[in-house]
């Protein structure tokens, strides 16, 4: 029999009991939509993450820091001018860090600076939202946006005034070094990983007392982040880069979302068990129309692909009305989730993501696991001598 | 002339041969029943040939065997010169759908299906496309009378109706033998009238082979041929002189089978059980002993006798004559 007409006979075959099918399909529906939901959700962290990842640091960036053990090579001034020469480096920035007081306007403030050079605050992943980065050359300070609700001001009154800097020996922390001229705000920044603010080296007279903490190093591109890496490493330091990073959040959500895949799949499990004793039930009922089928000429091998059609059948409506419905389902809690987020002035998320491939693969999994439910009522019903179904009641 | 017709009119070489079939059911390793024993028959090319019995006769598993649903245990059965106990599933399925044509006591339709789905299903597996097999079914059940109904639900006809459904279905492949297994059991005695008449002339007008089993000895009259069959074993075997149906008409027994009508047959219930063939654990043996045809009572009246004062009843045509001419145009004769 053609295809066409097997799918015919079976789809009116699920009509004649409409109500046992109906069931059917929503049992999978359910366990369908739970799938679309959580994995939508999974992925959907995963974005937000990696996003606000992204957002913090510039992709190509390199963290370079000394080995911990003894006779690892030393980060100095030497080290950094041989990154430079690195091909496929663009940028390299040394990185002291000193613990500092910032007055200003009879406010004291006990926060940390970072010493580098003009382009630091971009590698650290900081954004300048007012003013510019501090020229090399001259006495000028990057505060962070922190740094300015701590001495309660804002970015207008602040920028372009002095403050005075003091800073705290890294040798003798008891000892305070004092900055000898005022420093100019010329720039306030938000975002990075912690609330810094951001000095040139020109700043600190004795700026052998500190130490290079770390260097960052950019790239041009990814294949260059790769090269560097492996140049920096060679040379005997340790390296973080922002893609390995990346990667090791890829690959946590990744076993996440197949966690959530596995546990909503329980819900299918059953859902599957509850089909197959579905087709089975029918099986038993139709076992006199099988054996009037075969009687009239109706073939095994059509007895066996009506069973298993209608079973993807089952499985095919349940897994696309479960898809449409997750899908509708996601929506509306992102809305809800969204409105209660901007009454308590948070940012809107997009909580739920679907990767183009993985909604077309909810319904053909469904239709597959129907096939696999209704392999063994196929195969039973093929078997079945005409004469003895017919006498069945 | 064209050359069905000279396929169906001129020769009458045997479609059906049996040669020397046995069927045992064995149960255990010492208790088994033999239904079929040692039957040899051939059935040719246009006849009504109907198996006459007892219940327990055996009468139905002889269909089923000739059928091919059931496998002998000894000996061979010829359709066509070609013999079917060899033949696969896939074979069967064929023979099934297109040689022949199998109608049951219990009518058998599909009911998830309507009618005209029920009458096209073997023209559906045959693959044939589904506005040429519509429009088969379309003109079978116009045919016989049932082109009103073709939408409807199986169950929304009478029996007589679902009956003539089913002699559709049978027909539709345009097989070569149609085979009915008790037609009329589960009918009125009107509608059985109807059935037997369209069977009749189904055989007489658009010269189908029919083989048909029956308990009832008013059918006897419609056949060229009865085949007595009793334990298993072809008791006797009459030819049907041409103009009995209609000097007997119908529901009257011949008085060449009278004495087959005896009490026992008659109190057969009206609506016997589809299943003549013994179930597991049921043999022939224990059954009471039904009245032999060897053994008559009153011996039976010579064919040459004057019929009865009585004028003959005319039977009432089901169809009209253009239906028998069309299912011939069907049948590609004309």
């Amino acid at each position: 029999m053609k295809l066409v007409d097997i799918l015919r006979i079976a789809l009116r075959m699920l009509k004649v009991n409409w109500l046992r099918s109906l069931l059917t399909i929503i049992g999978i529906a359910v366990a369908t939509l739970s799938i679309v939901v959580l994995v939508g959700f999974g992925y959907g962290m995963q974005y937000v993450t990696i996003g606000s990842i992204l957002k913090s640091k510039s992709l190509f960036s390199l963290d370079v820091t000394t080995l911990s053990e003894s006779g690892a090579a030393t980060l100095n001034k030497e080290a950094i001018e041989e990154f430079k020469k690195i091909p496929g480096v663009s940028e390299v920035s040394p990185v002291y860090i000193a613990e500092a007081q910032i007055i200003f306007n009879d406010k004291l403030v006990s926060t940390t600076v970072r010493i580098g050079n003009r382009s630091l605050p971009a590698l650290d992943g900081v954004n300048i939202n007012f003013g510019s980065p501090f020229e090399e050359d001259k006495f000028q300070i990057v505060l962070s946006s922190e740094t300015l609700n701590m001495l309660e001001t804002d970015a207008k009154h602040i920028l372009g005034k002095q403050i005075i800097l003091k800073l705290t020996d890294p040798n003798t922390p008891s000892n305070i070094i004092n900055i000898s001229k005022p420093l100019t705000v010329v720039g306030v920044g938000t975002g990075g990983d912690a609330p810094v603010n951001y000095i040139p080296e020109i700043v600190i007279k004795d700026l052998n007392k500190f130490q290079i903490t770390s260097a960052k190093v950019n790239a041009r591109d990814r294949d260059s982040v790769i090269a560097a890496e492996t140049a920096i490493r060679m040379k005997g330091f340790q390296v973080e880069t922002l893609l390995k990073t990346l990667d090791d959040a890829r690959n946590v959500f990744r076993w996440v979302t197949v966690g959530l895949f596995f546990i909503a799949s329980i819900a299918l499990v059953v859902a599957s068990i509850g089909m197959f004793n579905t087709l089975t039930i029918t099986l038993l009922e139709r076992t006199r129309e099988i054996g009037i089928m075969k009687i009239v000429g109706i073939t095994n091998r059509t007895v066996r692909w009506l069973f298993l059609i209608e079973a993807a059948l089952l499985g095919f409506l349940g897994g696309l009305s479960g898809v449409l419905g997750g899908y509708f389902f996601s929506f509306f809690i992102e809305f809800l989730v969204n409105k209660i987020a901007a009454k308590f002035q948070g940012i809107p998320v997009n909580l739920f993501q679907f990767p183009i491939f993985f909604l077309p693969f909810m319904v053909i999994f469904p239709t597959l696991l129907g096939c696999l439910t209704g392999l063994y009522p196929s195969v039973r019903a093929a078997r079945l001598n005409p004469l003895d179904a017919i006498r069945y009641e | 002339m064209s050359f069905f017709h000279h396929r169906y009119t001129v020769h009458h070489s045997s479609v059906v041969e049996l040669q020397n079939v046995c069927k045992t059911y064995w149960f255990s390793s010492n208790n088994k029943a033999e239904v079929i024993k040692n039957v040899s028959l051939k059935i040719k090319k246009g006849e009504y040939v109907i198996i006459f019995g007892p219940s327990g006769s055996g009468k139905s598993t002889l269909l089923y065997l000739i059928a091919g649903l059931e496998k002998p245990t000894s000996g061979r059965i010829l359709i066509r010169h070609r013999d079917i106990a060899r033949w696969k599933s896939e074979e069967l399925a064929r023979f099934h759908r297109l040689k022949i044509g199998i109608v049951f006591q219990t009518f058998n339709l599909i009911k998830s299906l309507n009618v005209w789905e029920n009458v096209a299903l073997p023209q559906a597996e045959s693959g044939v496309p589904y506005k040429e097999r519509y429009r088969n079914a379309l003109s079978l059940l116009e045919f016989l009378g049932l082109g009103k109904h073709a939408y409807k639900h199986v169950n929304e006809l009478s029996g007589g109706e679902q009956q003539r459904v089913a002699i559709a279905r049978a027909l539709i492949n345009n097989p070569f033998i149609i085979i009915l297994d008790e037609p009329t059991g589960n009918l009125d005695s009107a509608s059985a009238n109807e059935i037997l008449e369209l069977i009749y002339n189904l055989n007489r007008k658009s010269h189908h082979t029919i083989l048909m089993v029956t308990h009832n000895p008013s059918h006897l009259q419609y056949a060229n041929r009865v085949i007595f069959l009793k334990d298993g074993q072809i008791n006797r075997e009459i030819k049907v002189p041409r103009a009995s149906r209609v000097v007997f008409g119908q529901g009257q027994v011949m008085p060449e089978f009278q004495v087959t009508a005896l009490p026992e047959i008659e109190k057969e219930p009206p609506f016997p059980t589809l299943g003549t063939v013994p179930y597991p654990g049921e043999t022939t043996a224990g059954l009471p002993s039904t009245p032999t045809l060897s053994s008559p009572s009153v011996p039976p009246p010579p064919l040459t006798s004057p019929p009865k004062e009585e004028s003959p009843q005319p039977s009432r045509p089901v169809l009209p004559e253009e239906s028998y001419e069309a299912l011939r145009r069907y049948r590609g004769e004309v």
